[in-house]
């Protein structure tokens, strides 16, 4: 029941929406009001919030439903885990002279992601992923004013991402039209009903694929993964930060919900189609790498292959697998904020590779910790890209689907010839040019990947273990209870 | 296969009709591939015609949950069109053109 409580359960959502509305007001009244203003009060405000979810999760309030929209552990975890990148992204961009509205228009996108993590409903869950998505179109279009190449790229990533909500939205008339629900709750008791007596129907199982759909192009997975390396090459450093890591958290906590709910009986079918989507990614995202001379176009097929992981360890749906695609997205998520954060020390705009060469000499700092993110994301181990792999892997043979992990395997052993291949140049060879590598003063981009880096190399023995070991336990609440016997599935090549 | 077109209109007509509009749109935006402003019309044909799907079905089942979500559909695609038109004025404004072949600088 909804709590008039101080700690009402929506209080997070509802204070961002507040202070969002009084940032609005305050950017149209006041006219000198600038980005940095803005987002130094937004600052405050985020803390606010993450206080709110922090509390609610430390006081475990347990499961609070409000119509179509849940609170639990996992959207507490996801809102305080967004809130503190948001956090650091402003940090980040705090001296940078972008129009106020961008400020707003990320808090929006914000607002979008703490609706989709807690959506208990296929409308607010739709609603939250538009608000996400149409703030953040408008903020890629937004930075045409210094990189034209911004408008570009923005276009392609409305029409390819409307496509996407268009087809989800299908998917979920489908649904709608099978069983008249669209509560996550109704729909999931129907579906187990039905499942109980004869297999899936044809009309649930294509809605069900549809609205995956719209999860492939959020997550940047093959084959809806075209806009990402037009959008990570386009767009400003910041906005590429940005968009690397928020919405992948929300986007995989959101799928999570959906998989770890309603469907859930049809977990043998979307299963392998989600096993089939992470193989192709992870080998296109490898392969597709080799070739690039752009240093955020190749960060975007890193994404990409990345992305497949989480999606290889969702698709085994067992408490292990779930809850180690949360921890692998959100370790995934720092590294890149800490990456991009370092990369902007460099340049805002896009690099080639001989536009780093030689960064030792200039900043060697800035070297060796892209060069631990790098290795990170390799999985080299001792760094945290290696302890979420192997709890990934770990997952995935539980469930037997050897030719995934094998494909998983093969795509590491690719990739890491281009992360090595970043470190070779940054750090081995000469500048290209005689005065070197030129270095930017962002304030607070070398503390922030300190910070991020410190995480991403004690991860093992800190924060590690207890993620995992949490995310496992609250996947393992939020899967139905039937788990310990889950079907075993495989993909049709793998039956003996 | 023929009577569906004998029968009083129901539920299968408008299922019909919502494929059909879905389907032209789904090939405005795959096989135009000259003018971004008849992308963004087959955009909005899409979402419209999922609308139908979502009313009519709601109809079907007696609940009002389906005419509900196409109030907030019509919401969004208010929206998206907005910004989609937007994006294309300050696109235009730079290339001085809106043809799909002027989006070609990014690419590799």
């Amino acid at each position: 029941m909804l709590s008039f409580l101080p700690l009402s359960p929506a209080l997070s959502p509802v204070i961002l929406a507040t202070s969002l509305l009084f940032f609005v007001v305050y950017g149209a009244f006041r006219s000198r009001a600038s980005y940095g203003s803005v987002a130094f009060l937004a600052l405050f405000a985020l803390l606010i919030v993450m206080d709110a979810a922090g509390l609610q999760f430390a006081l475990n309030f347990g499961t609070d439903r409000l119509p179509s929209l849940v609170f639990d552990g996992l959207s507490s975890a996801a809102t305080v885990v967004l809130c503190g990148m948001m956090l650091a992204f402003f940090v980040l961009t705090l001296g940078l002279a972008w129009p106020l509205e961008a400020a707003l228009l990320v808090l929006f996108a914000l607002l979008g992601m703490l609706l989709m993590v807690s959506a208990d409903s296929l409308m607010m869950f739709y609603m939250g992923l538009e608000m996400q998505s149409l703030a953040l179109y408008v903020f890629i279009a937004l930075q045409g004013r210094q990189q034209p190449a911004a408008i570009e790229a923005a276009l392609k990533y409305f029409i390819l991402g409307a496509l996407a909500s268009g087809l989800m939205l299908l998917g979920m008339s489908f649904l709608y039209g099978q069983w008249g629900v669209l509560g996550y709750g109704p729909l999931q008791a129907l579906l187990v009903q039905h499942a109980a007596v004869s297999p899936a129907l044809l009309w649930t199982t294509l809605g069900a694929g549809l609205i995956l759909v719209g999860f492939l192009f959020k997550l940047s997975l093959v084959p809806f993964h075209m806009w990402t390396p037009d959008v990570y090459q386009a767009a400003p450093t910041p906005v590429v930060a940005f968009l690397s890591s928020l919405p992948k958290v929300a986007a995989t906590v959101a799928l999570v919900r959906l998989l770890a709910g309603p469907f859930y009986p049809l977990m043998p079918d979307l299963g392998d189609m989600l096993r089939i989507i992470g193989a192709l990614s992870m080998l296109w995202g490898a392969l597709a790498g080799l070739q690039q001379t752009s240093l955020r176009r190749l960060m975007a097929y890193s994404t990409i292959a990345q992305m497949g992981f989480v999606v290889m360890a969702l698709s085994v749906a067992t408490p292990e697998g779930m809850g180690s695609a949360l921890v692998y997205v959100v370790v995934y998520a720092v590294t890149s904020l800490g990456l991009f954060a370092l990369l902007m020390r460099v340049s805002d705009n896009d690099l080639s590779f001989n536009d780093v060469a030689g960064l030792v000499k200039a900043s060697p700092v800035t070297a060796y910790l892209l060069a631990v993110f790098l290795l990170s994301l390799a999985g080299m181990p001792f760094f945290a890209g290696f302890f979420t792999k192997l709890s990934v892997f770990q997952s995935v043979l539980a469930g037997q689907h050897y030719a995934v992990v094998f494909a998983a395997a093969l795509s590491s052993v690719v990739a890491m010839y281009y992360y090595l291949r970043v470190i070779k140049v940054m750090i081995f060879d000469d500048p290209a040019t005689d005065q070197g590598v030129v270095m930017a003063n962002h304030g607070a981009s070398l503390p922030l990947g300190v910070a991020a880096a410190l995480f991403v190399s004690v991860f093992f023995i800190i924060p590690g273990p207890e993620m995992t070991a949490f995310a496992q336990k609250m996947m393992a609440d939020l899967l139905p209870q039937a788990t310990a016997s889950a079907p075993v599935m495989t993909l049709p090549f793998e039956k003996e | 296969m023929m009577d569906v077109f004998l029968q009083p209109v129901g539920i299968v007509h408008y299922f019909l009709l919502s494929t059909l509009l879905f389907v032209i749109g789904a090939m405005g935006i795959f096989l135009n591939r000259r003018h971004v402003l008849s992308m963004l019309m087959a955009l909005e044909l899409i979402l419209l015609a999922v609308n139908i799907n979502f009313v009519a079905f709601s109809v079907a089942h007696g609940n009002v949950e389906g005419q509900i979500f196409s109030f907030f559909i019509l919401t969004v695609a208010a929206a998206e069109a907005a910004i989609g038109l937007a994006i294309l004025v300050i696109f235009f404004r730079r290339y001085q053109t809106v043809d799909v072949a002027a989006m070609d600088t990014l690419k590799g």
